[in-house]
């Protein structure tokens, strides 16, 4: 460490990194090259096509259920299974519409297996029909399976998001909560559902990330620009959509200690009953959170001690999958419990305040594929207890305010399938009722219905069978929802055209969207420096247009995917907390210019076990406004990029995590500005089978080369911290 | 050896210079250096985009903006020369800007959970901030970014006045944020920095002073916001007691100057520009027909420069904002663009 912290200091970030590589160079010198060429595990690199048609398959599960590794195929029909031990492999393929296909295919050393699997429909079932593709197809989507969030060694969801492109995670401090921001996006405008059940405050409208822990997580898809056509409301910037663990038949645990007194375990068990799956799981983790830190000279500088910045979370799951009346039901539950300090900034610190949580939820959902008709339910519910005090704030008044949340709601859907030029219709209803208790609200209704209605619907003027491999896809959305207090009902569209010709695809589209205020906003108690404002208007996005294109493929033994998106789309009325001349906050509404796009890229090398990936973002989100329009919206900043590099040789596994925060303004004028940063993370590690049991340890390394610098200003970081983990899996 | 044998050399090419100097051919008078001319400078603090517009006066197209740091709720500020002094509100810490070569040079952190509000400089060096939160001020050499002790003073001080050899310190009298009970100020012995005497008033959140041309000091009481209850005390310096006490002054006026006329100009959110004459203790311009510069009612802060002419400042707390400099009829002579919710202008005279 003391090695790290003096080299840190003299040496520049890419002399850093230069020194990183050299380091791990070095490493590999010291591996005996015939072990390393004879032992490196081996990929499967296949795509799923209609048997029929020869169309891709889009959204099919694909898994290697004794190693419990699976991927879904994107839109070109690619999916791609890594570290896969040699030997026969038996692959197993899914998908709603056709019947499923086990595959047995022999993986070798540091090589790729090619296979092309072909999905027979089923006779009385509809081909390419599947709400998800409805929703995937139609806009960017980033989706993270099981094995992808393993291999982050994320603790949270908000980890495993902020690496990926337009994404930016708001937090104050380790421990602290973690709300999402996506293309300059507020973060009351992102969607997060867990289990169909919206994760987002009702008071602040933001969702908290930390309180997902990356264990309970079987799938997480991030869905970015306008997706209130797909999702409703709140989902004007974005929609991340959680999938709680599913019932996996075995058992595995997971211990990981570390600096800043950090301690967390979890133990899931899974086994299957007849058709039955049942699921179990439990999660514990704990922070000390206590450290020193150099105080801003902004502020004046010096040293502070930050305390207080202790978490206790506990989390308990448990999932159930069974045939239903004619088609599958899943029924999930949790808990979760969280008590943190909230230490304040540092030039205010609070040794006093704290944050209690408790949310207690269930998800069902239920499909039957019947001939010609796709049916589909869900329901969720929630029960969430929050508290916020403070005794002794250093600035203000004590405060204990606490909230008691009840939600209800559910979704009912059918999807058609009409052949020919038009594939697929669907349509369904949302409805949520919501029961708020809050002593931090002044005025606020008590209770509240929410109710959503849409229309989807897929073309395909151009099928690959009639075009030589090329296809065209039309995906409309239509939706009209009631959100918010008001009772205003307001419509989302979404037409989005895709072209794809063997690995190649061109995405154009068109929507709009909508995130009404929060109860915060609108009613949150007057007091020493806030007011709310009754009169707000919703956010509004009415027309974003993107375009975009992805492709991927290889050359010798190299495989890549490179894609680039760029989108316009400015918004109308967004919510900023402002200060009036009596430095009274209360949230405002301003008009705002939006553009951007990313750029993203992947090269992998089978044969050495190499993958390097990267993706750069901007996104430009200015005030409208005369004479100042290029004056970006306080704390987004207009560049984030992240490289990563993975090796993984028989004995050991390294990953390497780059991430940059450009330059943000935390002031509404090109004033102030805080200069963009890179942070580092690396970790190593080994996975061995013993008796029956796979065993993986793990190092990991964040924020290598110290350095301290945070979103937000006056939030400070440890920096460099090491924690130790061992996974655990009854294979 | 090294460093004598560089003397060695400075001190030949010295006397080369020399002598070429004093062979030198003078056939003519040679141009002569240029004096430093003194420059009047406007400053303006801009509230929430955290900001100084510095602007020559006589050319206020000429204007530069200093950050004064990322976070922090600056509303007054103190000019004297080259310096300008911020305390920064929530941010316990005063910025220190050179206004001239337009720099922040240096933030100086101030007691923990100071407030930091209301800057007078004692001297050169000295300047005194008040803080609120803890009821004190704390003396801050701003040259060499060093703090004294605290010295206790009133209930929530957010102005001061320096006159002669004395620092009043105008305590709101806040528990809070609400006024708690008549306000009052603290005199201070400019030279020992310790408290002589405290003066009682009537009026309630003293929020801004200045010692007039009858060499009285005259402190403008906010009220409670929405009440209408501003006033004006009238303080005799050689007494240390209040003398008058007017009300009238209306909702929530919040900053005062002299013009040059003798007049007392005050500025209110509420109702714009008002004038009071301190020869006949009566309204010239009294709240309810108060003028409202650029046709906008509302004003967040005034100034004259060392020529007469005044400075309302626009109160908009969401864009960039402008500096009014008024004509005679009060009407717009020039717009001067500004930070965002500005709260407070200065004048200080600067060589170039």
């Amino acid at each position: 460490m003391r090695f790290f912290a003096s080299q840190a200091h003299r040496l520049s970030p890419l002399r850093r990194l230069a020194a990183v590589l050299v380091v791990l160079a070095a490493m590999g010198a010291f591996v005996d090259p015939d072990a390393l060429s004879a032992q490196f595990p081996g990929e499967i690199r296949g795509r799923v096509l209609d048997a029929a048609t020869r169309s891709p398959v889009a959204g099919a599960a694909v898994t290697l259920e004794h190693l419990a590794l699976s991927a879904v195929t994107d839109g070109s029909g690619v999916f791609v299974l890594r570290g896969v031990e040699k030997g026969r492999q038996r692959l197993t393929i899914r998908r709603l519409g056709y019947l499923p296909s086990d595959q047995v295919l022999v993986v070798r050393n540091g090589a790729a297996a090619r296979p092309v699997v072909l999905l027979i429909p089923r006779p009385l079932d509809l081909a390419e029909l599947d709400v998800q593709v409805d929703r995937s197809m139609a806009s960017g989507q980033i989706f993270l399976d099981r094995r992808a969030i393993e291999s982050t060694g994320a603790r949270t969801a908000a980890e495993l998001v902020e690496n990926l492109p337009g994404v930016v995670v708001r937090r104050r401090g380790r421990g602290s909560a973690a709300t999402p921001s996506i293309r300059g996006s507020g973060a009351n405008a992102v969607l997060v559902l867990v289990d169909g059940a919206p994760l987002n405050d009702p008071i602040s409208g933001e969702a908290d990330l930390s309180l997902v822990p990356s264990g309970s997580i079987e799938s997480l898809t991030v869905f970015r620009g306008s997706q209130s056509a797909r999702y409703g409301a709140r989902a004007q910037g974005g929609a991340i959509v959680i999938q709680s663990r599913s019932a996996s038949p075995g058992l595995a645990g997971r211990f990981r200690t570390g600096a800043l007194g950090e301690a967390s375990g979890s133990a899931d068990w899974g086994t299957s009953l007849g058709g039955t799956r049942l699921g179990l799981g439990a999660e514990v983790r704990s922070l000390a959170g206590s450290f020193g830190f150099e105080r801003p000279p902004e502020v004046g500088g010096g040293r502070g001690q930050r305390a207080n910045a202790d978490l206790d979370q506990q989390v308990v799951r448990a999932s159930l999958r069974s045939p239903l009346l004619g088609g599958e039901g899943r029924l999930t539950v949790g808990y979760e419990g969280l008590g943190r300090g909230l230490p304040g900034r540092s030039f205010a610190p609070s040794e006093s305040a704290r944050q209690s949580v408790d949310r207690a939820r269930f998800g069902a959902d239920w499909r039957r594929q019947t001939s010609g008709l796709l049916l589909g339910a869900v329901g969720y519910g929630t029960r969430h207890s929050a508290r916020f005090s403070d005794p002794a704030p250093p600035l203000g008044l004590p405060y204990d305010d606490r909230t008691e949340l009840q939600q209800l709601g559910g979704r009912l859907s059918v999807e058609g399938h009409a052949g020919g030029l038009l594939r697929a219709v669907g349509g369904g209803l949302d409805i949520e009722h919501q029961r708020i208790d809050s002593q931090s609200l002044t005025g606020a209704p008590v209770a509240r219905t929410d109710m959503g209605a849409y229309l989807n619907t897929a073309l395909t003027p151009l099928s690959p069978g009639r075009s030589g491999g090329a296809s065209l896809r039309l995906d409309l959305a239509l939706r009209a929802d009631r959100a918010g207090i008001g009772g205003t009902w307001r419509a989302s569209h979404d037409a989005a055209l895709t072209y794809s010709v063997r690995r190649t695809r061109v995405r154009i589209s068109h929507s709009s969207s909508f995130s009404p205020p929060s109860l915060g906003d609108q009613f949150f108690r007057e007091g020493v420096a806030v007011e709310p404002n009754p009169g707000l208007r919703a956010e509004r996005v009415p027309g974003e247009f993107e375009i975009g294109a992805d492709v991927s493929g290889s050359m010798g033994g190299l495989e890549f995917e490179i894609g680039a998106e760029a989108y316009t789309g400015d918004l109308r009325d967004m919510i900023v907390w402002l200060p009036d001349f009596r430095f009274i906050w209360s949230p405002r509404n301003i008009d705002v210019q939006r553009s951007g796009g990313a750029v993203w890229g992947e090269i992998s090398l089978p044969a050495t076990g190499l993958r390097l990936a990267g993706q750069l973002s901007r996104d430009r989100v200015t005030y409208d406004r005369p004479a100042s329009d290029s004056v970006q919206v306080v704390y987004r900043p207009r560049h984030s990029a992240s490289l990563s590099a993975d090796w993984a040789g028989s004995w050991l596994s390294l990953h390497l995590a780059a991430r940059y925060l450009g330059l943000r303004y935390p002031v509404a004028a090109p004033l102030n500005g805080l200069p963009g940063f890179w942070s580092f993370d690396l970790s190593a590690s080994r996975r061995w089978s013993w008796s029956g049991w796979q065993i993986e340890p793990s190092l990991r390394l964040e924020r290598l080369f110290d350095s301290k610098d945070n979103l937000i200003f006056a939030y400070p970081d440890p920096g460099r911290t090491a924690s130790v983990e061992v996974r655990v899996r009854k294979l | 050896m090294k460093n004598g044998g560089q003397e060695q050399r400075l001190i030949l090419a010295l006397a080369l210079a020399l002598g070429v100097t004093a062979c030198g051919n003078d056939t003519g008078p040679t141009d002569p250096v240029p004096l430093p001319q003194p420059v009047e400078l406007g400053v303006v603090l801009g509230s929430t985009d955290l900001s100084l517009t510095i602007f020559e006066v006589e050319d206020p197209a000429a204007s530069t903006q200093v950050g004064l740091g990322p976070d922090g709720s600056p509303v007054t500020l103190a000019v004297r020369g080259d310096l300008a002094v911020v305390p920064l509100g929530l941010v316990p810490a005063v910025a220190i800007v050179d206004v001239d070569a337009g720099v922040l040079l240096r933030t100086i952190s101030l007691p923990t959970g100071s407030g930091a509000t209301g800057v007078e400089f004692v001297n050169d060096s000295i300047v005194l901030v008040a803080n609120p939160s803890l009821n004190s001020v704390t003396p801050v050499n701003v040259l060499r970014g060093t703090t004294q002790p605290e010295i206790p003073v009133g209930r929530f001080p957010q102005a001061m006045v320096a006159s002669g050899d004395r620092m009043y310190v105008l305590n709101s009298e806040l528990e809070n944020f609400v006024p708690a009970g008549p306000a009052s100020v603290s005199v201070l012995d400019a030279q020992s920095l310790t408290v002589t005497n405290t003066i009682s008033l009537t009026g309630e959140n003293a929020a801004a002073g200045a010692v007039g041309p009858d060499g009285r000091l005259y402190v403008l009481h906010s009220g409670s916001f929405g009440a209408g209850d501003g006033s004006l005390s009238a303080v005799n310096l050689a007494t240390e007691a209040e003398t008058e006490h007017h009300p009238g002054f209306g909702d929530f006026p919040s900053a005062l100057a002299f013009g040059p006329g003798g007049d007392l100009h005050l500025t209110a959110f509420s109702f714009g520009l008002a004038i009071w004459s301190t020869d006949f203790d009566a309204f010239v311009r009294d709240p309810a027909d108060a003028i409202a510069p650029d046709g906008v009612p509302s004003a967040s802060g005034l100034g004259f420069d060392s020529a007469g002419r005044l400075y309302t400042l626009a109160p908009d707390c969401v864009s960039p904002s402008v500096a009014n400099r008024l004509a005679s009829d009060f009407s717009v002579d020039i717009a001067i663009a500004v930070g965002s919710c500005p709260l407070a202008i200065a004048f200080t005279v600067v060589e170039r």
